[in-house]
Order: structure tokens, then sequence, then C-alpha cells
């Protein structure tokens, strides 16, 4: 079953059902699971991202700055040797 | 000798080509290694003949009147390596001879001048043991004196002495004490076992005192600090060692307790110093935590130190020359910002000493650093671990070639480089101070102002140091360039438009031009 929402002024929600086209009132779709999916997803994406800069320790979390700082930088372990 | 002399002052005396006439300078030869990953050597010239070393500690031999390849050493390396840095090799040694190298297996390895041939091969220690070597050693006597890499490792390190005939360990200095050692209780709990400390650079050598000062790396873990409570002796020191035994006279510790992988294995210049009309027997030293040193070579004890680039780590000096480390700077899980970063403010690429001018020609890199603990501090606040290092901060390193008046520490004089300087220097009685840039520039400038007199773009970046030369008459000028080694440090994040570096492997020759004179040079010329 694909789920669908028009752009139009006055929102109006379709769903296709047995190869049917329905217009049927919004309220009436089951989007909460969907947007609890994409919260899901873009959660593990930055979860992702932060495990790769070695940015998930809470502390930092609650310190911005540090995530804008080195964000997009690797983590060096040595220079030379 | 490797720096020309026992002192390191890499002070050519020659002066064919000076100031007036470093514009006619041409290139008149070039020898291409055929390999990659970085050039850091500063090539020897013997009788007519350059010796080099390259990365995977190949060696060649290469006529200095045409640039003809005399022979070619290849170490057979094994499968299984440890270095933390880049395959590279920063040059050898040579006595009566016999040509010396260390190898990133960790030998110790002499080769006939003549053919390249291995005479003998020692080891130095285990891979297993996380050992590898990329230094240059120097010949004492009749001793080959070498040092050891893997301080970014559990590792220990040492200086050692060989006989230079048949290879026998004659002495060994650990830099780190062992157990009911003296100073042992720098280290908190065991952490001495693999506290690091390698020897990756060369030292210098006073005759007259029979001391050797050798300069040893940072402790292990690098950056966490946590692990490793204490001063942690002897990383981040000059030792003085005395050089028929190896014992130790004095030390000073230009980092207690390093958390920011300063090291302290740039090379120590000795020079005498004119202080308040007395002379003094002096040891200069640009290290990596920004502070331009000299210490009184006899007894350790610190003449001056005074910052060359932005330093935060630091707030000054005690009255025994110890620093006043600033709390604010010690690595943190959050992060802190930390001058010089950990490449900064100078590498272990040569500073060179002019005795006509009485400066010291230094290559310098400005920059900062994120530097973050996630070892034993996340764990303390029950957090997860993680790696701990530095992060650079992007679009903000530069460069300089500065001098400076060794007897004050005063700037003399500075000239900003777009990107981090990361090769050495040469300074010449022509008046003429060489260096090259990880750009490839490779420039003569005045001794005495450091105006840019001459400038030539040698196709790689450069990380080695010159050297001059007089052969048949004529003075030359030779550098290696070829980009390579760890450079993320100078480049990568802290200059990002050299991430994409070209790699090089050319040794370039110069000369004053001379019309005709180049069919001279063509090897297969009867």
């Amino acid at each position: 079953m694909l789920h669908g929402r028009r752009r139009l002024a006055t929102p109006i929600c379709y769903t296709l059902s047995e190869g049917v086209f329905a217009e049927l009132p919004c309220q009436a779709l089951p989007t909460g699971w969907i947007l609890k999916a994409c919260v899901r997803l873009f959660g593990i994406f930055v979860g992702l991202r932060l495990k790769r800069c070695n940015l998930s320790h809470k502390a930092k979390l609650r310190n911005p700055k540090s995530l804008l700082r080195g964000y997009w930088q690797p983590i060096v372990t040595s220079t030379t040797g | 000798m490797y720096g020309r002399d026992y002192a390191n002052l890499r002070f050519s005396p020659l002066e064919q080509i000076n100031r007036e006439n470093i514009k006619n300078v041409v290139p008149i030869w070039s020898f291409q290694t055929g390999v990659p990953d970085g050039l850091q050597a500063t090539p020897l010239f013997v009788d007519g003949v350059i010796y080099l070393s390259t990365s995977w500690n190949h060696a060649f031999a290469i006529d200095a009147r045409t640039g003809a390849e005399l022979w070619h050493y290849k170490r057979r390396l094994p499968e299984k390596l440890v270095f933390c840095c880049g395959p590279v090799n920063r040059g050898l040694a040579i006595l009566n001879g016999t040509l010396f190298m260390a190898t990133l297996d960790a030998h110790l390895v002499a080769l006939d001048a003549q053919t390249g041939r291995a005479r003998w091969d020692v080891s130095l220690g285990r891979i297993e043991d996380n050992l590898s070597a990329t230094a240059p050693p120097i010949v004492v006597g009749d001793r080959v004196l070498v040092g050891i890499a893997g301080g970014d490792y559990a590792s220990r390190g040492f200086i050692d002495a060989y006989d230079a005939q048949n290879g026998r360990r004659l002495w060994r200095f650990d830099t780190i004490p062992k157990e009911n050692e003296k100073n042992v209780e720098t280290w908190s709990g065991d952490s001495y076992k693999g506290g690091g400390g390698g020897t990756w650079m060369n030292g210098s050598y006073d005759p007259e005192l029979n001391l050797i000062y050798w300069g040893v790396g940072n402790p292990y873990p690098d950056h966490d600090g946590d692990a490793r409570e204490g001063d942690n002796l002897y990383t981040d020191c000059v030792v003085a060692l005395e050089a028929d035994t190896g014992r130790l006279r004095w030390h000073y510790q230009f980092t207690p307790h390093d958390v920011w992988d300063y090291d302290g294995v740039n090379e120590m210049v000795l020079v005498d110093l004119d202080l308040q009309g007395q002379k003094t027997k002096a040891l200069l030293h640009a290290d990596r935590n920004g502070h331009f040193y000299a210490i009184d070579r006899g007894n350790g004890k610190l003449i001056y130190a005074k910052p060359f680039v932005r330093v935060t780590w630091t707030r000054g000096f005690d009255s025994s020359g110890r620093p006043l480390v600033n709390p604010e700077a010690i690595p943190t899980v959050e992060g802190v910002t930390v001058c010089p970063g950990a490449a900064g403010g100078k590498e272990w690429n040569a500073m060179a000493y002019s005795p006509g001018t009485q400066m010291v020609y230094l290559p310098v890199i400005e920059n900062c650093a994120v530097f973050l603990n996630n070892g034993v501090k996340a764990r303390q606040l029950n957090l997860p671990e993680g790696e701990s290092g530095f992060r650079y901060l992007p679009n903000q390193a530069y460069g300089k070639v500065m001098a400076i008046h060794a007897a004050t520490g005063e700037l003399a004089w500075e000239v900003k480089t777009r990107t981090p300087m990361a090769g050495g220097m040469l300074a010449t009685a022509g008046g003429l101070v060489f260096a090259g840039d990880p750009e490839g520039n490779f420039s003569a400038y005045d001794a005495k102002d450091g105006r840019i007199l001459w400038s030539y773009q040698t196709g790689s970046g450069i990380r080695a140091a010159p050297i001059s030369y007089r052969l048949d008459g004529r003075q030359y000028i030779a550098i290696l360039s070829g980009m390579g080694g760890a450079v993320g440090g100078f480049t990568g994040a802290g200059a990002p438009w050299m991430k994409n570096y070209r790699s090089g492997d050319t040794l370039y020759v110069f000369a004053l031009f001379e019309p005709g004179a180049s069919k001279r040079y063509h090897a297969g010329a009867h």
C-alpha cells in the first residue's frame, strides 16, 4: 500500500488500495509510523556520523562548539617518528 | 657528515655562490630515484660521490659530476612492519668507506661505499615490540650511534652505539628507566614498560666534553596523560651521554608529561655563545613545543627559552627552567585548542647556524590543533572510550622562514610562507640561506634580512635539507624533492590546498651558469 500527500492548499490525502486511488481525510492516514521511521533513520544517520568522528560522548553533545570545531576533521594520533 | 659537522651547524664555508651571483644559479643535473613515498634525507657528498637514502630503505651512490648512478641498494623488508608516519629514511652516515643506514625493520646495516653491498647487519630490536628505525646514524670515533622509532606505540626507546667495524653493540642508553632504576618513579604504575621515548633523529657531539646530545621523543600513549602520570622521564628531553659508555651526565626536559605529542627529538645545534663577555658552550634547540632554547651544554642549565610561534600550553618557566604548564591546555574529552598543534612550531627538519651572522635559521610551522583525551578521562566520566589525538583546525596553518639571534633568542627577521615549512635549512658563507617548502619551491634567502634572492620550482614538495659541496673548483647546491611520509600535520587539514600533493623522487643539483659547461655533465661522453 502506498501513501502520499498532495501539495494542495487544503490537504487532501490519497491512498492506493487494491489498485485504485481514493481520496480520504488526511487524519485517517497511518502517517505516524512513517514519521517515526524517518526520525529513527535520521537518528541512525547522525549517530553514524558522530561515531565516525568519535564525537559520540555525551559530554561533547553537551558542548556544541566541540561538534562544530572538529566535526569534519579526522582524529590524528601521531605526527612523525 | 650528516649536518656537516658534529655540532650540526649545517653551515657551508663555500662562498662561490653568493648574494650577488645567486641569480645566475641554474639546475645542472637531476637524478630520479624511482622510489615514491617521500624523500627526507640529507645527502652525503664524499670524494666526488653523492650518497643518499630514500623511503623503503633504498640507498644510492651517484657520480656528483654527471648524476650517473654508481650503485643502488634495496633493503629486502619483511611484509609486517610497524611504523607510524611513512616508510621514510632520513639519511646515512659514513666512515672509512662504509655507509650506515637504519632500517624500517629496526636494523642497522653497513654498506660498502664502493659497491653498495652489505658488510654487516645487526638487529636493533624486534618489530613485535613496535620498533622501527628512520633516523640517520652518526659516527663518533669508531662507533656508530643510532636511535630508534616507535614512540607512538607501546615501545621502549633507546640510543645505541655499535662498533663500526663489525656491528658489535658497545652500549645502550634506555630512554625510559627500567624497574628500580632512577627516575622510574616519574611513571605511574607500570606505564614505563611501554612508555615510548623514541629517538628518531640524530644527535650531536662535543669532542672536548666527549658528550653526545640526543633528543628523546614523546611518551606513549601520546595524548592520554592520565594513563602515565608523572614527568615521564626521559621523554621530551635532551640527554647528554658520555660518548664512551652511554652513561647519562645530565638531562633537560622540554615538555614534562607531554600530552600534545611535541616530542623532543629536534636537532641540537652546538654553538659557543658570547654571553655578557663570557664564552659559554651552549646547545641551541627549537622544539616542537614552540620554544627556542639555549642550554649550557656542560651542565644542562637553561640559559633562555623563548617562544618563536604562538604558544598556549605554557605560561612561562620557573627559576629552575621548568615550564609552567597551562592547566587549560590539557586534552579533554570535549577537546581543547592548543598552540602549537602537534606538528609545530618546528618539525624535525633541521635548522642551520651561520657563524658569520651568528643567527639561527629555522623552518617554522604556525598552527594550533584541538587535542582530545578519550582514554582514562572518558572512563572517569563514565563515557565510552575512544581514540585520543588531535584535529587540525582548517585553513589556519602557515609557515615562516625565521632568523633568530643565537645569543639572545630574539627574532632577527622572518618571511611568511603560505604553507608550513617542512624542509631543512642550509646557511653558507656566501651570505645565503637555502630552504625548500612543501609546495616545491627551493629558495635562497639573504642571510642578513631574509630577502628572497632566488627560487626554483622542483615539481614536488620538499621535506629534505640541502647541502653544498665543491668539486673541481665549482660550488654546487643539492636538494632532494619528493613529498611524502607524514605530511598531514603540515598540509592536509591545516593547509588543505596541499591535500592532493604530488609525490616526487628527485635529487636536484644546482651551480652557477657557465656557457658551454653542460656537455661536461653528459654521463656518456668520452
